[in-house]
């Protein structure tokens, strides 16, 4: 199995864009991926992190030898649902975060690795000099105002002279098939003032984020719940290439991984074995196909019975 | 009493040596004497409306001269709605301060050249080999004038106590040759290069004394130009695959710092013995980490392209070491033998140079006083009308619009045209 990600890792055409490039994004791309900007921004290793549904033709798989999942769990599951018999064609080894293992087909666990990201510091609120929030205003980014105000505490006991700046964007939840208003833009700002106490808060646009060029002593406080949406934020690989830190991931432990790609010198990527389960969900959810119809990423029974199975809470890619 | 507009992005620029250059510009400006100065924001933000209101607004202050003293956006957006406005009036001057990024917009360019005629116009540039290029894009007799972008001689200058303390936090010996290099980690920086000569020369030398502190985050900017292109993130899986593939004795010298905010970096190039910069970046109009890097009193090992030429002193030539750049095939190419020498010859002959010495030179021609005299003197100068750009600029602005790689022959090849262009980027071409 090592061997299978040596052999893409010294292919020649590793380092170099992957020829289809200009394809991927081509084709139908489903209209929800606007509302994600900039947490699906694209970014490069030898492993291919790309989002499954945004490939635009399945045809497209086999070019890939390793491919790093970075989709939410309800598109991943729906990927594997619609590609199943598919998958073994491409000979695609994919990695996928350790907690989506219970609903990979037990028959292709082999081609199944589990990854992680890991911030190679520990990151550490109380040693930051800039504090930035972020989130996306919608029901699928975050969770309850309970849960926010929780995350949000951790500025509560910063020092006075810690910058408190902000970036929220008003977005409609991506993978909900109908509308809904919802008043995040009012309270949210509103909580984070609260947690800011008298620090004066800058606000900044999404340009304004994405143009920082020095990160060092910075730390991403993202708001970000759960993998509904993605399980691998561009955000944090802003973040950390640039030096800063980010709440969501774990620091690196120093133990041995199968293989390891440095994404930046400041984290890395750490691939091993898929782990066991204790119960394989994929026929559950096959199950579930036969008796509900219609697009499964946007079915709010499709989500509840996903999260049947999945053990991990909040955001992980581990 | 002259008034002069001065127009600019109040918000800082992404690309950092932008942000110093236009405050530093600014104080120039401010040094001269007789002149009242009034600011306009034209930033990234203004365009449409914003461009057409602050058109009124430059208008209305009824200056005498106008200064565009940023990179973008482009002056066209803005001096379209206002050029007009002097329809059968008194002309002001229009000064454009021209930085690398200039053959990035010929289109924007072309079109300003059609609204800018008979108006007094001066261009100035930073190098020498910048108003080679740009004087090819004038029409005759119109040239451009070198105005070096200025360094603060307060953010930049040496202490002794700095070098203690920086070199103590390098944890480094004081027999041990410090290189630095500053700036974006780049596949036009050549940092790859950087790394593999780096490495050489200290196998060859045998030398365990020398060691490489590279500050910078990588980008993905790639080669455009010369059709390569990179995602984001690619550049620095290139320089991390060749920095594990080094031995471990070379890796245990190279220490990569990441970004840091400008105030550090008077301290590094305190702590340091030599800067090297093997830039051939189409837009290396000057080199503004070489400029204050100078100014620190640090000697530099430079690729000899463009504005980095800038950078010799006649009566101190221990001061920069250059390395050969020549057009290849396909890309443009650095003389690797002339980079290990030259590092080679850093560490096992090092001998500290007169760092006062050096800071006196650097600031006879990077100083802010400096730019104030320089500027001074081509505000006196009788006006220039400009007749538009060259048929050079219009032709090289025609393929443009044809949507494809300009630049390449269909051969993959370096196109003659590029040639043409960037030969006044190369020593004696």
């Amino acid at each position: 199995m090592l061997e299978i990600l040596k052999a893409a890792y010294d292919r020649p055409q590793a380092l170099t864009q992957n020829r289809h490039h200009n394809l991927i994004n081509k084709g139908s791309i489903p209209k929800y991926i606007y509302d994600y900007y900039p947490v699906n921004q694209e970014y490069y290793h030898e492993f291919n992190p790309y989002f499954v549904h945004l490939i635009a033709k399945e045809t497209l798989f086999p070019e890939f030898r390793v491919f790093t999942v970075r989709d939410g769990i309800y598109t991943f599951a729906d990927f594997l649902l619609k590609y199943m018999k598919e998958i073994p064609k491409w000979k695609t080894t994919f990695l996928v975060p350790a907690s989506y293992a219970p609903i990979i087909p037990p028959q292709l666990q082999d081609q199944f690795f589990s990854y992680a990201i890991s911030q190679k510091k520990k990151p550490d609120i109380q040693k930051a000099k800039t504090v930035i929030v972020f989130a996306l205003l919608c029901d699928q980014y975050l969770s309850s105002y309970e849960d926010v105000e929780k995350k949000l505490s951790a500025i509560r006991g910063l020092p006075e002279d810690v910058k408190i700046e902000v970036c929220v964007s008003l977005r409609k939840s991506p993978l909900l098939q109908d509308e809904k208003e919802n008043l995040h833009f009012i309270h949210i700002p509103e909580m984070i003032r609260k947690a800011a106490g008298n620090r004066e808060i800058t606000w900044l646009r999404m340009r304004d984020l994405m143009d920082k060029t020095i990160l060092k002593d910075a730390y991403l406080l993202d708001l970000i719940h759960d993998n509904t949406l993605t399980c691998d934020s561009f955000l944090h690989y802003l973040f950390l290439s640039k030096g800063g830190m980010v709440n969501a991931l774990p620091a690196t432990t120093g133990k041995k991984n199968l293989f390891e790609i440095d994404l930046s010198f400041h984290h890395v990527l750490e691939v091993n074995p898929l782990p066991p389960v204790a119960k394989n969900a994929f026929v559950d959810l096959l199950f579930f196909t036969k008796l509900n119809k219609g697009e499964l990423w946007s079915h709010p029974k499709f989500h509840a019975e996903v999260q049947k199975h999945i053990t991990t809470s909040g955001y992980h890619n581990s | 009493m002259q008034k002069i507009a001065c127009v600019f992005s109040f918000q800082e620029s992404s690309w950092v040596s932008c942000q110093k250059i236009v405050f530093n510009l600014h104080k120039a400006y401010e040094g001269i004497p007789g002149i009242k100065l009034e600011n306009f924001n034209f930033g990234a933000d203004i365009w449409g409306g914003g461009a057409f209101d602050l058109a009124n607004k430059i208008y209305d202050a009824d200056p005498d001269t106008i200064v565009f003293m940023d990179h973008k956006p482009h002056p066209y957006y803005v001096l379209k709605f206002l050029l007009p406005k002097y329809e059968g009036k008194r002309k002001p001057r229009f000064i454009f301060h021209v930085f690398g990024d200039f053959t990035l917009y010929y289109a924007d360019w072309q079109n300003l050249s059609k609204i800018l005629v008979d108006f007094p116009v001066e261009f100035v540039v930073a190098s020498d080999r910048q108003k080679h290029l740009i004087d090819k894009f004038l029409t005759a007799p119109q040239t451009s004038h070198i105005c070096p972008f200025p360094v603060k001689s307060e953010e930049f200058h040496f202490q002794k106590q700095e070098r203690v303390a920086q070199r103590k936090a390098w944890n480094v010996k004081d027999d041990e040759v410090i290189f630095t290099f500053t700036g974006r980690l780049s596949r036009q920086k050549r940092t790859h290069l950087l790394l593999k000569t780096f490495d050489e020369t200290l196998r060859r030398g045998k030398n365990s004394k020398a060691r490489l502190f590279i500050y910078g985050s990588p980008d993905h900017i790639g080669d455009n130009f010369l059709n390569v292109w990179e995602n984001e993130n690619e550049y620095f899986r290139k320089i991390s695959r060749i920095y594990k593939s080094l031995p471990e004795s070379s890796q245990e010298r190279i220490h990569f710092m990441g970004n840091v905010p400008n105030a550090e970096l008077r301290s590094v190039y305190a702590g340091a013995d030599y800067l090297v910069n093997l830039s051939v970046h189409n837009d290396e109009d000057y080199g503004m980490s070489v400029a204050e890097a100078q100014m620190s009193g640090l000697p530099a090992i430079l690729s000899d392209w463009g504005g980095l030429s800038s950078f010799e002193h006649a009566s101190m030539p221990e001061a920069t070491q250059y390395v050969r750049v020549r057009f290849g095939n396909r890309s443009k190419i650095i003389s690797t033998a002339d980079t290990i020498a030259a590092m080679g010859r850093s560490m096992t002959s090092h001998q500290p140079v007169d760092r006062e010495k050096l800071i006196g030179l650097a600031r006879e021609k990077f100083s802010i006083p400096t730019a104030t005299q320089r500027l001074s003197r081509i505000l006196q100068l009788p006006d220039a009308h400009f007749k538009g750009l060259s048929e050079f600029h219009s032709f090289i602005t025609r393929r443009m619009d044809l949507n494809k790689p300009v630049y390449l022959t269909r051969e993959q090849k370096i196109h003659p045209l590029y040639r043409k262009i960037y030969t006044s980027y190369v020593r004696n071409s």
